[in-house]
């Protein structure tokens, strides 16, 4: 009875949040100014972001900063981030516009799905008072392609973009919105509130509104093309095409 | 320069107040220095004067842009640092600096 009891109750109280897996790259200064040294840091990890834990990541197979289609490979150094293995790099700013801080890592067997999860992550950086680029893609599988600027927002901005395949709007395409909050989980009324979820419309288009101020996490996840041998069986590759972008509180 | 500049101003580049959507950029090139000045939605400036001031704050260049995406001019100055303006009136000004690493070959 007792072992009744204590089912049904637990049944009730989900003890686990359904927190999404995110790729994440949180640069220093999502708008830079400048400082002595034209220099900004980036973590690069992989994470349930409104959480705050860290997951492991592994390095990545490419990590770019890219500025009016020129891209650099950023040295990463290896961290704790989050409290589980991630990188961290000092990552040049020298001239004005938007910079895409990008990576692709290896792509993560996650045995709770059953498959292997690759994030196609990237952030924005605008400099030095130039937004232009701002709009610029990466040719990447997966990718969202920002219809708003994904910088100098106002916390209750509207935030628009095109979840694309292979360049290709995603019609429908099911969209995670995470808070990063980095001193761990808010207090919330229902696991439901960690991980937003929207749809994009016919054309691929999805709208979402940040509540408050910080970073927020978009992930639009969808099923690659390939797959990868494990344990005997082909498994699936999900491809996250995420993009991270800062809401600023009203002054 | 705006001695302080290269020295100070390192510390604090472009003010967006007084830029009013302008955003100006230099860069060494050879024996030429490459200036880009343009308006927030891309535009490149049509009509806008270009001054270069050196380390001792001496304007060692002045001359229109080109209303190209790039105006090249002469590489003025010396190694210490050129503080290069754009003015294109109607409060739309900006500048970048170029310091001895950018000015390095």
């Amino acid at each position: 009875m007792k072992k009744l009891l204590l089912g049904t109750v637990l049944a009730g109280l989900s003890l686990q949040p359904a927190a999404a897996h995110f790729g994440m790259i949180i640069p220093s200064d999502p708008i830079f100014g400048g400082n002595e040294d034209r220099m900004i840091s980036a973590t690069f990890g992989f994470a349930h972001p409104f959480e705050a834990e860290g997951m492991v990541l592994e390095a990545p197979l490419a990590a770019q900063v890219t500025v009016n289609g020129a891209s650099t490979d950023i040295d990463l150094t290896a961290a704790t981030v989050l409290d589980a293995p991630g990188f961290v790099a000092d990552i040049e700013i020298a001239r004005p516009g938007a910079h895409i801080l990008s990576m692709v890592p290896q792509p993560y067997w996650e045995p709770a799905e059953d498959v292997f999860i690759q994030h196609f992550t990237k952030t924005y950086v605008a400099a030095y008072s130039d937004d232009s680029g701002w709009d610029a893609m990466l040719g990447f599988p997966v990718e969202i392609e920002p219809l708003s600027r994904p910088f100098a927002q106002w916390a209750g901005n509207m935030f628009q973009g095109v979840v694309t395949q292979n360049g290709e709007p995603v019609p429908f395409a099911e969209v995670e919105v995470e808070f990063y909050s980095p001193e761990g989980a808010l207090d919330i009324s229902d696991e439901l509130f960690v991980t937003q979820s929207v749809k994009a419309d016919g054309n691929g288009v999805f709208s979402y509104v940040a509540p408050w101020g910080g970073w927020w996490g978009f992930a639009a996840l969808m099923e690659g093309p390939d797959t990868i041998a494990f344990d005997g069986e082909e498994k699936a590759v999900e491809q996250g095409a995420v993009i991270w972008v800062n809401f600023e509180e009203a002054p | 320069m705006k001695a302080l500049l290269v020295a100070v101003c390192l510390i604090v580049l472009p003010g967006v107040a007084s830029a009013h959507g302008l955003s100006v950029f230099a860069f060494r090139q050879g024996e030429t220095l490459g200036v880009e000045a343009k308006f927030a939605n891309g535009r490149a400036v049509q009509q806008g004067l270009i001054r270069i001031l050196d380390a001792d704050d001496q304007v060692v260049f002045e001359g229109p842009v080109s209303g190209e995406e790039t105006t090249f001019v002469p590489l003025v100055g010396d190694e210490r640092g050129l503080w290069v303006e754009v003015d294109a009136g109607n409060d739309h000004f900006d500048y970048w600096i170029l310091t001895p690493s950018d000015l390095a070959e």
